[in-house]
């Protein structure tokens, strides 16, 4: 059955259109183009020409003429509108210019590289046969490696290839760094957080060399749309830039379904599993031919949902796809999905990104997936060439789901999204400090964009690690420090999943090191490929879990205890008796026990103790406190509280583009620090990566979501989507209540002080 | 473990050091090693690069790492021939700023005469550490012409020698195992404790190692020279034979590594570099076009009371193919795969199954072809 029928369908099933929150038809959209560029070379503009490109997509056009004035340019559009040509056109230009000219082209994954590697390679012939692009990552053969050491005029690699392998070595690629005169970004919005903050140093390191060997390169990037690019964007390159924001590139027809699960008590807010919702559309479309792929937000439930859809599809039919997967079981699965023998599969975002897939019909988007751009990229993947595709989204009980599920308008018109970024988080600053010097040393002047670089530089020499000498700090220690900094969590840190068989054990896959304690705690359930395996042993210094693959019934769920200490204020504002403050902290995590729960019926069905040791966590934090608690007992402000901090931590992920889990919270009715009511919001990475300053700068549009989030709740006395489980019964009411004082006083402070 | 032998003959330590400006220039006069004189005439498969003239001159720097941007040289060392002596001149970085006018140094000394270098693995290591280095900072060093002794000794001594590292052939083939020596892989820890505490006399372990491995080099090239120039006799040992053929191979000298094959062949090697050399000069001699000394050559080879199965199965190969003679060549495969599970009764083990079945395809097929020569059985 072709999608359209399938679709019609639904429209007309009333069952399924109860459950529909908005339905949008995105029509066809023809292409907006402009000429040629006059100053084109004419053998570019041939060679376009002779791959069928006779004009060029608005943005591209605009991107082009930026380029060429000499700006930094950043060009927003969403995924397959032909981006890459906006910044390939000057590049390829100025070589045809400049045959000496170099660029180096910077991707999240190898696989976007490599993606763009073909048709590159045939534009550049076309200027002449001696300028050389290629890529360079960790798969390069030496002989391909010296090559474009000595000539290579478009260098397609990584930003960790770059820190580790390109940057250390300068000395060998001398003309590429005497002629750099762009540095391509694709996918700039991938750049935030821990990622993002490593990358800005990265850049910050390629600029000091650049300026060294006397070039001054320009910077290029597509990005996906958010908010307040401009900023994002010129923080990480420290240069201002100019967006381009207008797409001309033409799209099919495309359905956006927003689903949200009926109500089963509007009393306590109780709603029809998301997830069931979400296998019995899946089940639907796949039955109807429409090949399907579904977006889960963790792995946890990329593993429930494949399990269930085993069930009823039957083996075969799906597979599951996730980080922590051999890469041999991903290239399979991939390549069954391209050849059409698998049609359907379940994912996390690890099927976001420059994975060819081909085109699948169908996208169904298991919770809000935490951006909007990350959802666009996702419904991306529905939708072959012209033809009509669609995207369900369908809205769990969180909080964030229900506030987009609220104002689906978010998804379609300025999003107040915007990727937080902090460039100068002093762990992450200091480990490229030691890279920067190892790659040249430090003049007094050198201040690497950051006022405390003297000081930081100063507490390396007297480590012993760097060296003052004759007025310049230089690397004296052996080694080499790009070797120990990984620009994600990188594999040396992740915990390795062992399983113990008869035959032996195997590996079966990795968990990234922060998850390792709640997720591989000895007698945890680990789900892998839709199985449940118990742990037997966690070895925590060698980071290795072994466990054996068991039948059980339940899956296991971990709690943690945690504390906060303020080590240092950084910035305040008071109003109306309200305060909100900025500062370094340190939180103290404890894994306490863990709860086994159903499969069936998600009942809790017994528990068990975890002994692991205290993790300590500094960082940055926002808090915000208010003059004195609710009239009443000290419990009814606590869960007022508790419940301010669940609504106010969803909606601070949505507009600062992260993952809830990178966000923490904690709250005190007396907090030892303050002695008032006190709400805290800090960042989950050492040092933090933006987001406790931005949710400070921000506060005023926090609050106030989490109050419309709260207020637009159908529940009566509190549930999951708004002040979450399990509070007093007034906590709604409370919570709002608290939400409503901070609110006023943070927009009269804001009014106030004109920001 | 302190042997000091004649490497630190004439080694004067620190004590050899004045400071010219921020570096620090010593100079020893140390004792040979290896030949007293060079061969005459010099041999052609030791040649200079094009247009190199002048005195050579080892080199040998010592470096804070491996590579990468933040590895420097600290120290260069130089050394020539002065009547039968070894002037040894080193520069020396003491603190890490001073690497620039090291280099600087090291251009102005070049500068001042015609220079040809020999070193030690420069080809790979020094030579181009020491041009990223000058780019780095800046200083125009052009880099006199060089040979690299290692490519040479890889080929002369690997076979008799196994490791060409320099020490290890400084004690085989110059007679001199070095004493107390820094290894090489100490050497950045060494220079970073040096600055670390401020004490410049931790360098001195380090400064006569590269001493020491200067006086080497010297001595090997000589060494190498005479091993190269002396003519291929049987008395001299197989593997150095072997050593030759694989030298004048490079070169492109069919002559000279035919002649060292058969040296080497009549110098009675060892089983395994006489298979290695039948085989090898085989292989030249169908190059050559040289029918009848292959013939000569396995015949001999499969008429050694030791011969092994394939030398036996190789000269039946030439009987069937090349002589033409079906007859021969299966009383010698035949005695091939009798030799073969001779071998293996004797290890007690079974004979390699695939080489047996190899001859016993050869056998079959040798019968059938004589079956279909010889005269039809009259009816
Ligand atoms: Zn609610």
């Amino acid at each position: 059955m072709h999608l359209s029928q399938v679709l019609d369908r639904l429209a007309h099933d009333r069952a399924f259109g109860e459950q529909v929150a908005d339905w949008r038809v995105l029509p066809a959209e023809p292409a907006r183009r402009r000429p040629l560029p006059p100053d084109l070379d004419p053998r570019l503009a041939d060679r376009l020409r002779s791959r069928g490109v006779v004009d060029l997509y608005v943005h591209q056009a605009e991107a082009y003429a930026l380029a060429r004035a000499g700006h930094n340019v950043v060009t927003l559009t969403p995924t397959a509108s032909g981006k890459s040509l906006g910044y390939a056109l000057p590049v390829l230009q100025t070589l045809a210019e400049d045959p000496h000219a170099r660029t180096i082209m910077l991707f999240p994954t190898k696989a976007l590289a490599q993606d763009q590697l073909a048709w590159l390679r045939g534009d550049l012939a076309a200027l002449g046969s001696d300028l050389a692009v290629g890529t360079y990552d960790g798969d390069t053969a030496p002989a391909e490696r010296r090559r474009l050491r000595r000539a290579g005029h478009i260098v397609l690699t990584n930003p960790d290839m770059l820190h580790a392998a390109i940057l250390p070595h300068h000395t060998q690629w001398v003309h590429l760094f005497e002629n750099l005169r762009y540095v391509v970004l694709d996918e700039l919005h991938t750049y935030r957080g821990v990622f993002g903050a490593h990358v800005a140093q990265v850049l910050r390191r390629l600029r000091r060399l650049c300026r060294f060997y006397g070039s001054e390169p320009r910077f290029l990037a597509t990005s996906a749309t958010v908010g307040d690019a401009e900023a994002f964007a010129s923080r990480l390159f420290d240069a201002p830039v100019r967006v381009v924001r207008e797409n001309g590139a033409p799209r099919g027809e495309r359905h956006v379904v927003l689903l949200r699960p009926r109500l089963i008590d509007a009393h306590a807010g109780v709603r029809a599993s998301a997830s069931a919702l979400a296998d019995d559309l899946t089940v639907r479309l796949v039955e109807s031919g429409v090949a399907t792929i579904v977006f889960c937000r963790s792995r946890q439930s990329v593993e429930l949902h494949t399990r269930a859809l085993k069930a009823r599809l039957g083996e075969g039919r799906v597979e599951g796809y996730r980080g922590g997967y051999l890469p041999s079981e991903r290239r399979a699965i991939e390549a069954a999905l391209r050849d059409g023998s698998l049609r359907c599969v379940v994912s996390t975002n690890a099927l976001e990104l420059g994975i060819d897939i081909g085109a699948l019909d169908a996208a169904v988007v298991v919770g809000y997936p935490g951006t909007v751009a990350s959802l666009w990229q996702q419904a991306g993947r529905a939708g072959r060439r012209g033809e009509v595709s669609a995207v369900f989204l369908v809205a769990t009980p969180a909080p964030l789901d229900q506030y987009l599920a609220d104002h689906p308008a978010y998804l379609y018109g300025q999003s107040p999204e915007a990727p937080a970024i902090n460039p100068d988080n002093r762990y992450i600053l200091m480990d490229h400090l030691k890279c920067a010097a190892f790659e040249l040393p430090f003049a007094p002047d050198d201040r690497f964009s950051v006022a405390t670089t003297p000081e930081m530089l100063d507490a390396l020499a007297r480590a012993g690690i760097l060296r003052l000498a004759g007025g310049r700090y230089y690397w004296a220690t052996e080694g080499y420090p790009a070797h120990g900094i990984s620009l994600r969590s990188g594999p040396g840190e992740n915990f390795v999943v062992i399983e113990r068989t008869d035959a032996g054990p195997r590996v079966l896959g990795e968990v990234d090191r922060p998850s390792a304690p709640t997720l591989l705690h000895e007698q945890a359930i680990y789900l892998h490929g839709g199985r449940t395996y118990q742990v037997e042993e966690l070895d925590y210094p060698e980071r290795k879990a072994f466990v054996r693959a068991v039948d059980a019934d339940y899956y296991t769920e971990a709690e943690m205890a945690s504390r906060l200490d303020v080590l240092r204020l950084e910035e305040e504002l008071h109003a109306d008796g309200v305060g909100a403050a900025l500062g370094e902290v340190e939180v103290s995590f404890l894994p306490t026990m863990f709860k086994k729960i159903a499969f069936e019926t998600r009942d809790n069905v017994g528990w068990g103790p975890i002994h692991l040791p205290e993790e300590h966590l500094p960082t940055m934090a926002a808090w915000w406190t208010l003059p004195d608690p609710l009239p009443g007992p000290p419990a009814r402000t606590a869960s007022a509280l508790a419940g301010c901090a669940h609504v106010l931590s969803a909606v601070a992920a949505f507009f600062l583009m992260c993952d809830p889990r990178d966000l923490g919270v904690a709250s005190q009715v007396r907090d030892p620090r303050t002695g008032v009511p006190t709400l805290y919001l800090y960042d989950m990475t050492p040092g933090g990566v933006g987001l406790a300053e931005a949710a400070f700068r921000r506060g005023h549009e926090l609050f106030a979501a989490a109050l419309e989030r709260i207020r637009a709740c159908p529940c009566d006395a509190g549930c999951p989507s708004c002040v979450g489980p399990g509070r007093e019964s007034d906590a709604k009411d409370g919570a709002a209540e608290l939400l409503t004082r901070w609110e006023r006083a943070l927009s009269l402070a804001r009014a106030a002080g004109g920001r | 473990m302190t042997t000091p032998g004649p490497d630190v003959l004439g080694w004067r330590g620190l004590d050899a050091f004045v400071r010219r400006g921020e570096v620090w220039e010593g100079e020893h006069l140390l004792a040979t090693l290896g030949p007293t004189a060079p061969p005459s005439p010099w041999p052609q498969a030791l040649a200079w690069p094009e247009g190199a003239e002048g005195e050579v001159m080892a080199l040998d720097v010592e470096t804070t790492g491996l590579g990468g941007a933040g590895s420097a040289v600290f120290q260069v060392g130089l050394a020539w021939r002065e009547g039968e002596r070894v002037r040894v001149r080193q520069l020396l970085a003491p603190d890490l700023p001073a690497e620039g006018p090291l280099l600087e140094r090291l251009a102005a000394l070049w500068s001042e005469r015609r220079i040809r270098l020999v070193t030690y693995n420069g080809e790979s290591f020094d030579l181009p550490f020491l041009r990223a280095r000058a780019r780095f900072h800046g200083v125009r060093l052009p880099l006199p012409p060089a040979m690299d002794l290692l490519s040479h000794t890889r080929r002369l001594y690997r076979d008799r020698d196994g490791s060409c590292r320099l020490t290890h052939l400084e004690a085989t083939r110059l007679g001199h195992p070095r004493g107390d020596d820094l290894p090489g892989s100490l050497v950045p820890q060494v220079y970073y404790e040096s600055l670390r505490r401020g004490d410049p006399t931790l360098l001195e372990p380090v400064l006569r190692h590269n001493a020491a491995d200067l006086v080497a080099t010297l001595g090997l090239v000589w060494r190498v020279a005479h091993d190269l120039a002396a003519p291929p006799d049987p008395s001299r040992h197989p593997a150095d034979l072997f050593g030759l053929y694989r030298t004048a191979l490079a070169a492109g000298d069919a002559h000279s590594a035919r002649r060292a094959l058969e040296a080497c062949l009549a110098a009675g090697p060892p089983p395994h570099l006489r298979r290695l050399a039948l085989s090898r000069l085989s292989r030249l001699l169908r190059a050559a076009g040289d029918a009848d000394a292959r013939h000569v050559l396995w015949q001999a080879a499969a008429h050694a009371p030791d011969a092994p199965p394939e030398h036996l199965e190789a000269w039946a190969k030439i009987l069937e193919h090349e002589r033409r003679d079906p007859l021969a060549a299966r009383a010698v495969a035949a005695a091939a795969l009798a030799r073969l599970r001779a071998e293996a009764r004797a290890l007690g083990t079974a004979p390699d199954p695939a080489r047996e079945q190899a001859l016993r395809r050869r056998l079959d097929r040798l019968e059938r072809r004589l079956a279909r020569r010889s005269p039809a059985a009259p009816a």
